[in-house]
């Protein structure tokens, strides 16, 4: 298995590991943090490199690169003192196809960052509520609030789309 | 509408077709782990000079230790056991014991 090569230290398991994972990790990223995303993906990827041996095997390898992801945006965000929404501009980088795709999108744009995750986890990359529990390191009643209130502000812009 | 036909819709809107893998980023992120494992091979390699340093300090001021503890006159050709030649013996098989690895790793006893 090749989490099980790459925790063993060996370079070129890694390597097919991030093959098979960047395009999710970098586009959940993006999605999150905007136009620091791919800086926050290759921050994510070293880091679970140097912590790669820490690897148990008791959720997916995404799962384990999404948390450590999630962390390294709330340190970026730390760092740059920043709690206010993304810039919008900077949060849609692919043009959407229809008008509600493009309001929802504004609209995930406003959200506060810990419901942005949520909703990115649970609605657009399809984890269960557990899983994005354990990938925001938060107890699944947290989430499942956060998940709510997101879904909320969502389905309000989306009647106003209408 | 309910709660799992809003979350489906939700989810319709809010998927994105899969992009293919970037070699370009593949690329930048195995550089920065190589790089990272070179780092950490010379923070360990440091660790160990630094402990070796630091086991040199010690065998020399243990040296200088014992030399201040020596006592009166000794006759020609004698060495005591806690004498000053016993320890300058002493010193220099710890030095040899601490410098010598080193200069093998080093490549130093190696023939050019």
């Amino acid at each position: 298995m090749l989490a099980r090569r790459a925790a063993a230290g060996e370079l070129a398991a890694f390597a097919e590991l991030v093959r098979v994972h960047e395009p999710r990790l970098r586009a959940l990223l993006r999605r999150l943090a905007g136009d620091v995303g791919d800086d926050l993906a290759q921050e994510t990827f070293v880091a679970a490199w140097r912590a790669a041996a820490t690897w148990r095997g008791e959720s997916s390898y995404f799962t384990w690169l999404a948390r450590i992801g999630w962390r390294q945006f709330l340190s970026h965000q730390r760092r740059q003192r920043k709690t206010e929404p993304l810039d919008e501009a900077a949060q849609l980088p692919v043009e959407p196809q229809d008008e509600r795709r493009a309001a929802i999108e504004q609209a995930m744009a406003r959200l506060p960052e810990r419901e942005r995750m949520a909703a990115l986890l649970c609605f657009a990359s399809g984890h269960s509520h557990s899983e994005a529990a354990m990938i925001m390191d938060v107890p699944l009643g947290t989430l499942k609030s956060l998940v709510a209130r997101a879904r909320q502000r969502l389905v309000a812009t989306l009647e106003d789309a209408q | 509408m309910n709660e799992q036909d809003v979350d489906r819709r939700l989810s319709e809107l809010l998927a994105r077709p899969s992009s293919p893998p970037d070699p370009a980023f593949v690329d930048r992120v195995l550089l920065a782990a190589r790089i990272e494992q070179q780092f950490r091979a010379a923070r360990r390699r440091s660790l160990r000079r630094a402990l070796v340093d630091c086991g040199a300090a010690i065998a020399v001021g243990a040296t200088f230790y014992f030399m201040s503890q020596m006592s009166g006159a000794v006759a020609d050709g004698v060495i005591l056991p806690g004498g000053p030649a016993m320890a300058g013996l002493v010193m220099l098989l710890l030095w040899g014991a601490v410098a010598l690895p080193i200069s093998r790793d080093r490549g130093l006893g190696r023939a050019t």
